[in-house]
C-alpha cells in the first residue's frame, strides 16, 4: 500500500499533465468519482433526497446513507449560505421547461387556468410537472372502441367470504343518476399509473361502457404529502380546465406515509405526529373542494391491504381519513378495496380464486401493485358502484 | 442497486479507489472484487445472493467434474448441472405457470393437485448468471476452457458485478484472463469508458425514461383508447425504448467495467441499420444471440441437416427466446414471429443476394425489415397476443387522427432516431473531445454533463426493462 501511495504522489505531476502512463488513467477516474458523487450530492440533493429514500429494504444501506447525509448536509449548507431561493427558482425553471407543450390539444393560454382558483399553496408558476402523461381524449367522442381482450375480464366471481357486501357502497335511496356523456378522469399514485395493474385495468373497463371517454393520469411515487416532489391540487385545476371532466375517481395514500411538505419543500408536519392527521385530512378536503367546484362526481379509491404490515397499516389508518373526509360531501363516494384483495380473515393474500376455482396470483412481489387479474377484479367492483350514481350500460 | 443511482455512484467511487489501490496483492484484490459484487447484488435480496452462492460452489463443482471428464461421464454430469440450472430458472421464473399448466391438465385428467402457492422473489439478474454458468460448463466440455479456474476465480466470472443484472453474457474465455496477475494495470480508453457512462446515462435518464411514462406505457396498456397517430408514434418511440433502454445498460456496464480495467464484450452494432433479419440478429443483443445460436440453435442440429430442418431449429431456437421472456403467449409469439421470418428468408438465399445488390434493394429491405422488427415489438410489448392484434387494427383504422399528444414526445423519438443514426460518431466524438482538455477541465466538464443529465431526466426512478427478464 505504501508503495502505491508513494507512486500515487509521484505520479500525481503526470494526472495535471496528462500523461497517460499506467497509473495516471486510473488515477484520473478515482478523482472524476471523488468530484463527481458529491457535486450530484450537493446539486441534485433533492433528487437524492427521494430517490434514495424510497424503495429502501433495508439491506445494506451504507452508501445510500452516505449520498442521503451528503444531499441531506447539502440542503443545509444552501439554507445556510441563503442558497435555497436560487435553487428553489432553478428548480421552478426545470419544471417549467419539462413541462411539455400539447399537439393538437389546447393552447396552454386557453386552458382558463386562473391563479386565483389555484389551491393554497400551489405555486402559481409552475401548475404541474414535465414528467406526467398527458393524453387528451376527445369529448363527445362516440367512435366505436375494440372491445377488451378475451382474456383480460378474468372475472373472479368466488369472492373472498368477506368481500362484496362490506365493499359495495349502496346508496340508502334512490338518487337522480348523472346521466350520459361521462368525460371521466382517472388520477392517482402509481397503482393508477400504467403498469399499477389499478388504473389501467379501471381505463379498459370502463371504455366497454357507452358514451363515456375516460382521461388517466398516474403519477409514481406521488400522493398528497409531499407537494415539493408533486403538486397533485395544482394538476388537478389543470386538468379540469383542460378535461372538463363530470366523473372523478382518485387514488391517493400508497407514498403518504411520510411528512407533509408544502410546494417549497418546508415540512408542516411530520408523519405520526398530532398535527399529521389534520394536515392530511385538508389536503384530502382540498382535493375534494377543486372536483366539487367543478360539479363533478367523485369516487375516493381506497388503498388496498399491502403485504408490509407496518405499511398496511399505515394505509388503514389513511384510508380511514379519506374515508371521513369524504362523507362530508354529497357528490363524494368512497369504495374501499381493503377487503376485496384480503383473504377469508382479512389478511394479505397473493392470490385470488377466479371462478374456475383457479388460485391467481393477484399481487406483484413488491406487495403494494397489482396483477392485471386483481385490477380487473377490482375495478368491477368499481363500477359496480359507479351504477348506483351513474346510469351507464354497456356497449 | 441501479446504475444510475446515486447509491451507486458512491459505492463504485469507493469500488474504484480500492480495484486500484489493491492491484499489487492480486488475491486480496479479487477477493475485494468477489465481495463488491456480493455486496451490489445482496442490496436487492439477502435469498437472492445466497442463490447465487450455492449456484456458483454447486456449478464450480460439476464444472470440474466435466473439464477432467471424471470418471468419464463428462456428459453425464453436464446435462446434470444444465439440468439443474434450468429447474433453478424455471423455479423462479415460471413457478407460477407451471402450478397452473399442473394443476389445470390434473384436472383434465379428473383428479385435483393443490401445488403450494408461492409468492416468489424477483430474482433479478439470474437469467444472466445462469446464462454464463451453462455456457462455462459447455465450454468445459468442449476443452475451449484451458485450465480450470479457481472457486474464487469462477465466483468472480458469475457475479461480477458490471454484467451481474443485465450482461453482457462475457464468456469465461474472456472474462478469466483478465484475472489473471492482477488484471489490468491500467485503463484502456479512460475517456470511450466516460463517454459510455454518459450516452448510457442520457439514454436512460431523459430518452427511455420520458418516452415511457409520456407516451408507450400508457398506449400499450390502453390502445383502445388512442389514435391512429399516437399509436403509431408510441411504436416508434417503444422500438427507441427498448433499443435504449438495453443499450444503455450495456454502455453503462461497458464504461464502468472499463474504469475497473475490465473488457466487456460488446452488446449492439446498430441494429436498426440492419439489411436483413438475420443482420439484425448479428446486431441486437449480442451476447444474447450468440448465446441462443451456440447452445440452442447449433446443438439442434443448426444449419447442417437441410434447410427445413434448419427452418425448424431457426424457429425453435427463437421461440425458445420469446419464452425466456416470459409465460405470456405474446413473448412466445414473437420469438416465433423472429423465427419464422429467419427461416423463410434461408429458403431465398439467391433472392435475398439478388435484392442486396443493388442500392434500391438494399434500401428496401432495410425498410422492410426494419418495419418488421418494429412491428414484433408490440407483441414483445403489450399484455397479450390479441392486445397486440387490437394495437395493429386501431393503428390502421386511422380514427381520431387529431388526438393530441405530448410535442416532447415526438421530439424526443426525433432526438432518438438521430442520435441513432449518429451514435458511434458521436461516442467516438465524445471521447476525443474529452482527451483534449486538462484533466481538471475534464472532471469538471464531465461533472457538469452528468449533474445536467441528472436535473434534466424524469423524477421518477424505473427500472432497467431486462431487470424483468
Amino acid at each position: 500500500m505504501t508503495t502505491l501511495m508513494s507512486k500515487i504522489i509521484i505520479k500525481s505531476d503526470n494526472f495535471f499533465q496528462d500523461k497517460s502512463d499506467n497509473l495516471s488513467w486510473p488515477i484520473a477516474a478515482i478523482m472524476l468519482f471523488c468530484v463527481l458523487v458529491p457535486a450530484l450530492c450537493f446539486y441534485g440533493s433533492r433528487k437524492v433526497i427521494l430517490w434514495e429514500s424510497t424503495d429502501d429494504n433495508g439491506v445494506n444501506t451504507i452508501f445510500k446513507q452516505a449520498v442521503v447525509a451528503m444531499a441531506n448536509a447539502s440542503e443545509t449548507a444552501k439554507a445556510w449560505m441563503h442558497w435555497d431561493g436560487f435553487f428553489q427558482r432553478e428548480n421552478m425553471a426545470w419544471r417549467a421547461l419539462k413541462d411539455s407543450p400539447l399537439v393538437f390539444g389546447q393552447p396552454e393560454a386557453s386552458l382558463g387556468l386562473d391563479n386565483n382558483r389555484l389551491p393554497v399553496g400551489a405555486d402559481p408558476e409552475n401548475p404541474g410537472n414535465g414528467d406526467l402523461e398527458q393524453k387528451t381524449v376527445l369529448e363527445d367522442s362516440n367512435e366505436p372502441l375494440p372491445e377488451k381482450s378475451a382474456g383480460a375480464v378474468a372475472a373472479l366471481s368466488t369472492k373472498p367470504a368477506n368481500t362484496a357486501t362490506s365493499t359495495i357502497d349502496t346508496p340508502f335511496f334512490n338518487v337522480a343518476k348523472k346521466s350520459v356523456p361521462f368525460n371521466i378522469l382517472i388520477i392517482g399514485d402509481s397503482l393508477v399509473a400504467a403498469g399499477g395493474g389499478m388504473g389501467d385495468s379501471l381505463e379498459r373497463t370502463l371504455l366497454n361502457f357507452k358514451n363515456i371517454t375516460v382521461v388517466r393520469q398516474g403519477k409514481v411515487s406521488s400522493g398528497l404529502s409531499r407537494q415539493d416532489y408533486f403538486n397533485w391540487p395544482v394538476l388537478a385545476a389543470k386538468l379540469i380546465s383542460q378535461h372538463k371532466p363530470n366523473v372523478a375517481i382518485m387514488m391517493f395514500g400508497a407514498n403518504d406515509n411520510t411528512a407533509i411538505i408544502d410546494a417549497n419543500g418546508k415540512i408542516i408536519a411530520g408523519y405520526g405526529s398530532a398535527k399529521w392527521e389534520g394536515e392530511y385530512r385538508k389536503r384530502v378536503a382540498q382535493m375534494l373542494d377543486l372536483f366539487t367546484k367543478a360539479n363533478t362526481e367523485i369516487f375516493v379509491l381506497g388503498i388496498p391491504i399491502m403485504k408490509n404490515q407496518k405499511l398496511s397499516q399505515g394505509m388503514r389508518q389513511i384510508n380511514s381519513l379519506s374515508e371521513q373526509e369524504t362523507k362530508k360531501y354529497a357528490n363524494a363516494h368512497f369504495i374501499s378495496t381493503w377487503d376485496l384483495l384480503a383473504d377469508k380473515d382479512g389478511n394479505y393474500t397473493s392470490y385470488l380464486i377466479d371462478k374456475d376455482g383457479n388460485q391467481k396470483l393477484a399481487r406483484t412481489a413488491d406487495g403494494v401493485h397489482l396483477q392485471y387479474v386483481a385490477g380487473y377484479y377490482v375495478s368491477d367492483a368499481i363500477v359496480k358502484v359507479m351504477k348506483n350514481y351513474l346510469d351507464i350500460s354497456a356497449k | 442497486m441501479i446504475f444510475f443511482t446515486f447509491e451507486f455512484l458512491a459505492f463504485f467511487a469507493f469500488v474504484l479507489i480500492f480495484n486500484w489501490a489493491l492491484k499489487p496483492w492480486p488475491l486480496v484484490w479479487r477477493i475485494f472484487l468477489l465481495g463488491a459484487s456480493y455486496y451490489f447484488y445482496s442490496v436487492w435480496d439477502l435469498r437472492l445472493l445466497a442463490v447465487l452462492a450455492v449456484l456458483s460452489v454447486f456449478n464450480y463443482l460439476v464444472g470440474r467434474a466435466v473439464h477432467s471428464n471424471w470418471g468419464g461421464k463428462k456428459n453425464l454430469f453436464l446435462a446434470l448441472g444444465i439440468i439443474c440450472d434450468l429447474l433453478v430458472l424455471a423455479f423462479f421464473k415460471y413457478y407460477d405457470f407451471f402450478r397452473m399448466l399442473a394443476e389445470s391438465f390434473s384436472k383434465l385428467l379428473g383428479f385435483a393437485i393443490g401445488l403450494p402457492l408461492l409468492e416468489m422473489l424477483v430474482a433479478v439478474g439470474i437469467s444472466f448468471y445462469l446464462f454464463k454458468i451453462i455456457s462455462f460448463l459447455a465450454d468445459c466440455r468442449s476443452s475451449k476452457i484451458g485450465k480450470y479456474p479457481s472457486l474464487l476465480d469462477f465466483s468472480l466470472y458469475v457475479a461480477f458485478f458490471p454484467q451481474l443484472l443485465s450482461g453482457p453474457i462475457a464468456r469465461a474465455q474472456e472474462f478469466l484472463p483478465q484475472l489473471e496477475n492482477g488484471g489490468a494495470k491500467k485503463i484502456e480508453g479512460l475517456y470511450l469508458n466516460v463517454t459510455l457512462i454518459m450516452v448510457g446515462l442520457f439514454k436512460k435518464l431523459l430518452i427511455v425514461n420520458y418516452l415511457t411514462t409520456n407516451i408507450t406505457d400508457d398506449v400499450f396498456v390502453v390502445p383502445q383508447n388512442h389514435g391512429s397517430l399516437v399509436i403509431l408514434l408510441a411504436i416508434l418511440a417503444y422500438a427507441l425504448v427498448i433499443y435504449f433502454d438495453l443499450s444503455s445498460y450495456s454502455d453503462m456496464a461497458i464504461g464502468f467495467a472499463g474504469l475497473l480495467g475490465f473488457r466487456t464484450p460488446a452488446n449492439f452494432d446498430h441494429p436498426y441499420a440492419a439489411l436483413t433479419i438475420q443482420e439484425f440478429w448479428r446486431k441486437w443483443h449480442i451476447t444474447l444471440s450468440n448465446w441462443v445460436k451456440d447452445y440452442i440453435y447449433i446443438p439442434l442440429g443448426g444449419n447442417r441437416k437441410g434447410k427445413l430442418r434448419q427452418a425448424a431449429n431457426l424457429v425453435a431456437a427463437m421461440t425458445a427466446m420469446g419464452f425466456w421472456h416470459g409465460s405470456g403467449g405474446h413473448y412466445i409469439f414473437w420469438g416465433f414471429l423472429h423465427g419464422t421470418a429467419l427461416g423463410i428468408t434461408e429458403f431465398f438465399p439467391k433472392l435475398r443476394d439478388k435484392i442486396l445488390s443493388t442500392l434500391q434493394g438494399r434500401f428496401f429491405s432495410w425498410l422492410a425489415t426494419f418495419i418488421f422488427v418494429i412491428f414484433s415489438w408490440i407483441f414483445f410489448r403489450v399484455e397479450s397476443v390479441s392486445d397486440g392484434f387490437a394495437m395493429i387494427g386501431q393503428l390502421f383504422s386511422f380514427q381520431r387522427l387529431d388526438e393530441s399528444f405530448k410535442l416532447y414526445a415526438l421530439l424526443a423519438v426525433i432526438v432518438g432516431f438521430v442520435f441513432l443514426a449518429f451514435e458511434s460518431r458521436i461516442i467516438s466524438f465524445g471521447a476525443k473531445i474529452q482527451q483534449k482538455m486538462p484533466r481538471a477541465a475534464w472532471i469538471v466538464f464531465v461533472t457538469a454533463v452528468v449533474a445536467l443529465l441528472f436535473r434534466a431526466g424524469s423524477d421518477t426512478l424505473p427500472a432497467f426493462i431486462y431487470f424483468n427478464f
